[in-house]
């Protein structure tokens, strides 16, 4: 049975048999042995004495419960099955995001870089191309940084334990640096103009460098030798831009030159001058006239548009309506907007088809996606025959892609969400409870989507602002698709209750995203439940940062308010 | 506070009962097994591994290991021994693979002449212990010592089942155990004359990686 070490009983008892002894471990003759020797031998009795001490020391020692069991082991891990169960989701997460990017963003930019709007970003491509702020690349660029840190520092966080052994200065050194050349270059040499009244540049007056004006009306006869951007009501530039015109305006009438490209977010659009390159433009009404020449593309999303003057590359537009009048040097592609029933609780509203005249010529080939035939003169001449892909209105809920994009906007809510709660799930807790008030959200949400990007607008007015300013802008955007979140999660709390760790609330979060989802298939209901679920999600995440943020002296004497009006 | 390295709060019976519902695939009898046993499985990881981080996830991972091969489990043996096997297995394991304190660790361990105590000597090292200085001193003992002792003591094992888990012959598990004891008591006099030691099982992280 154990080892055998022949016990005499007139010698010692030595350690290991001592050992062996206490613990019943030794063979029966031997341990008859050795108790005739202890009943003779005091100094072994004592020796015995103390191993049999030395293990109740031991056992003690390490049987105390002398620290809490760590919070992670609380919970009973997930199951094999669950983690399937999040792979899938995670990998149709992943195959939605896929989708979306190959059917709707990889062919615009395919086709922004076709129409000469070069570059690496799609946002830098649409709105700003480097033009509205120096420091726009050096920013985009701190934020691909800063995404690959935060992908960097997840990755570090799953493989920690391999890479324990690492030091952290191997790691905190190369993000030193990374941060370093992500810093943004100080800006360029620019002029800031701020007006109440109407500001000019007269005829002959030459302003060096790019100029930010900010005023009611601005008229330009004179020369800007660099770029041009303006935040007013009306901007008309007769006189002669050598780079970009970039216009946050109500009405901007071009009558004299641009060297560069223009990009416009306002109400009116007249072009009767020259633009040296592209144009881009989110606008209500366009018009160019038969003057006018545009030597680049032409972009826009407007509401009526009258092309009479020459495009020397391609006209790409999302109308709703269109007349074309005018030879145009590449492609004609038009996407006319199909009336979203939907929120008219199914008025249909006037469409009027594209109109494409006698006097077009278009070299390249012509497109056209939308509700009704374009009107196309016999007499227009078309390099090849036009492609025409009619669409009539279906709810939402018998169009077979509408499912794709709802389990798309499913995946990336519930991606965002999982990163939300594994970062902050006291956060998304306390937001989630804030949806459960209702009103209050709703409305502050109402409040908070009008607000923000008008607050965003002013940042950028005031120029000083712009590094808040397009920041808040993106968040904007980044809110109105994953607030969602919020309610989700109260969705799912109110079903499934409140129980259990992260992985239970990023349960709750999928099932409510996914009634979320579902609820937006519903004809004529849906776009309410997007709003809506929209409207509480920012509500209550304005509701928790301002409780969370607020002075501690407003918060104790306000605290009763909010109880008062929660209940 | 005192415990054992048994469940918490269960009788036998009650048990078997649970873990035959377990393997029957009862998720909710599996989070009674889980709620029993994550303290006890915790801390043996705890005595066991060098740092409160690696017993986490030794625990976690022990946890999954046992519901992978609950089916193997036989149910004529007592569930937490079948538990600390595995555990023990998985330390195990996990230390070898890291080779620390490769030196103190040599084969012929066993054979080396084992000094005999002065008893008096012995019983004024003991005499002066706490259970927090016992547990500090163990984060400085060869893994295989440490191991040892915490499957004796804290899992309860049989020297065979002590044999099986460490890959020693079931001859030697007694001078492995006394060897271990020896580690120990000169660390208990070396803690004693330099205080500041890191350990194991209290928030200490060992040194000499």
């Amino acid at each position: 049975m154990s080892q055998a070490t022949p016990v005499n009983p007139s010698a010692h008892v030595d350690e290991v048999n001592g050992l062996l002894y206490i613990e019943g471990q030794l063979e029966p003759a031997a341990a008859r042995e050795v108790v005739l020797h202890l009943e003779q031998c005091s100094a072994c009795r004592r020796l015995l004495d103390t191993l049999k001490r030395e293990s109740l020391l031991l056992r003690a020692a390490l049987t105390e419960q002398d620290e809490p069991l760590p919070a992670r082991l609380l919970a009973p891990r997930s199951s094999q099955r669950a983690a399937w169960a999040w792979l899938i989701a995670l990998g149709l997460a992943a195959l939605g995001l896929y989708t979306f990017w190959n059917l709707y963003v990889d062919p615009w930019l395919e086709r922004l870089d076709q129409s000469g709007f070069n570059g690496q970003f799609i946002f830098t491509w649409l709105v700003f191309n480097g033009a509205l702020w120096k420091g726009w690349n050096t920013m985009l660029q701190f934020i691909i940084l800063a995404s690959l840190g935060v992908l960097g520092a997840v990755l570090l966080f799953l493989f920690r334990r391999s890479l324990r052994r690492f030091s952290s200065h191997s790691l905190f050194l190369p993000l030193l640096l990374l941060a370093a050349l992500a810093w943004p270059a100080p800006a360029h040499a620019t002029e800031f103009v701020k007006r109440h009244g109407s500001y000019e540049v007269p005829y002959g007056q030459t302003v060096q460098g790019d100029l930010y004006v900010l005023t009611p009306s601005m008229h330009l006869t004179g020369t800007v030798e660099g770029d041009l951007f303006c935040f007013c009501n009306s901007l008309d530039v007769d006189g002669h831009v050598t780079g970009d015109v970039f216009a946050f305006s109500h009405a901007v009438r071009i009558t004299g030159k641009v060297d560069g490209s223009l990009r416009t977010f306002n109400g009116e659009l007249t072009i009767e001058g020259e633009v040296g390159r592209n144009v881009l433009s989110f606008v209500g009404e366009f018009q160019s006239t038969s003057r006018s020449h545009i030597n680049g593309s032409l972009m826009a999303f407007v509401g009526e548009m009258e092309a009479d003057g020459p495009i020397g590359h391609d006209l790409t537009a999302f109308v709703g309506s269109a007349t074309v009048n005018a030879p145009i040097g590449g492609d004609a592609w038009f996407r006319q907007a199909v009336q979203d029933d939907e929120w008219h609780f199914g008025a249909r509203g006037e469409e009027t088809p594209i109109q494409v005249t006698s006097r077009a010529d278009i070299k390249g080939s012509f497109r056209y996606r939308g509700p009704l035939k374009p009107d196309i003169s016999p007499q227009a001449h078309l390099a090849s025959a036009p492609e025409i892909d009619i669409r009539e209105w279906v709810p939402a809920y018998r169009r077979p892609m509408s499912y794709w994009y709802n389990a798309m906007i499913w995946g990336s809510a519930f991606l965002v969400g999982l990163f939300l709660i594994a970062l902050a799930p006291g956060f998304v807790e306390e937001a989630a409870h804030q949806v459960a008030r209702i009103a209050l959200p709703l409305g502050l949400g109402l409040v908070m989507m009008v607000m923000m990007p008008v607050v965003a607008a002013i940042a950028c007015v005031t120029v000083v602002g712009l590094g808040l300013g397009i920041p808040l802008l993106f968040l904007w955007v980044f809110l109105i698709f994953f607030a969602q979140v919020f309610p989700a999660v109260w969705i799912g709390e109110s079903i499934l209750g409140t129980s259990g760790g992260g992985w239970a609330m990023a349960g709750r979060l999928a099932l409510g995203l996914f009634l979320i989802r579902v609820g937006a298939l519903v004809p004529y209901v849906g776009p309410w439940i997007r709003f809506i679920a929209g409207m509480l999600g920012f509500g209550a995440l304005a509701l928790v940062v301002y409780h969370r943020y607020q002075p501690p002296a407003v918060h104790a004497s306000a605290a009763p308010a909010h109880a008062a009006a929660g209940d | 506070m005192k415990g054992t390295g048994k469940p918490e709060g269960m009788g036998g019976d009650d048990l078997a009962a649970i873990v035959s519902r377990a393997r029957a695939g009862d998720p909710e009898a599996w989070g009674e097994i889980y709620r029993q046993f994550a303290g006890p499985l915790f801390r043996f990881c705890r005595r066991v591994l060098p740092t409160r981080e690696d017993a986490e996830d030794a625990a976690m991972d022990v946890f999954v290991k046992l519901r992978a091969k609950l089916g193997q489990y036989d149910p004529q043996r007592p569930f937490s021994a079948w538990l600390y096997k595995v555990a023990a297995n998985h330390c195990w394991d996990l230390l070898r693979r890291r080779k620390i304190r490769q030196d103190l660790e040599t084969e012929e361990a066993e054979s080396l002449p084992l000094e005999h105590p002065d008893p008096g000597q012995l019983d004024q090292i003991i005499s002066e212990q706490t259970s927090g200085g016992v547990r500090q001193a163990l984060g400085r003992l060869s893994d295989r010592a440490r191991m040892a002792l915490v499957l004796r003591y804290y899992a309860d094992m049989s020297y065979d089942e002590i044999a099986e888990a460490l890959g020693l012959r079931r001859a030697f598990v007694g001078v492995v155990l006394l060897r271990a004891r020896h580690e120990l008591r000169q660390a208990l006099v070396q803690g004693a004359e330099n205080p500041a030691s890191p350990s194991i099982g209290t928030a200490g992280v060992r040194g000499g990686r």
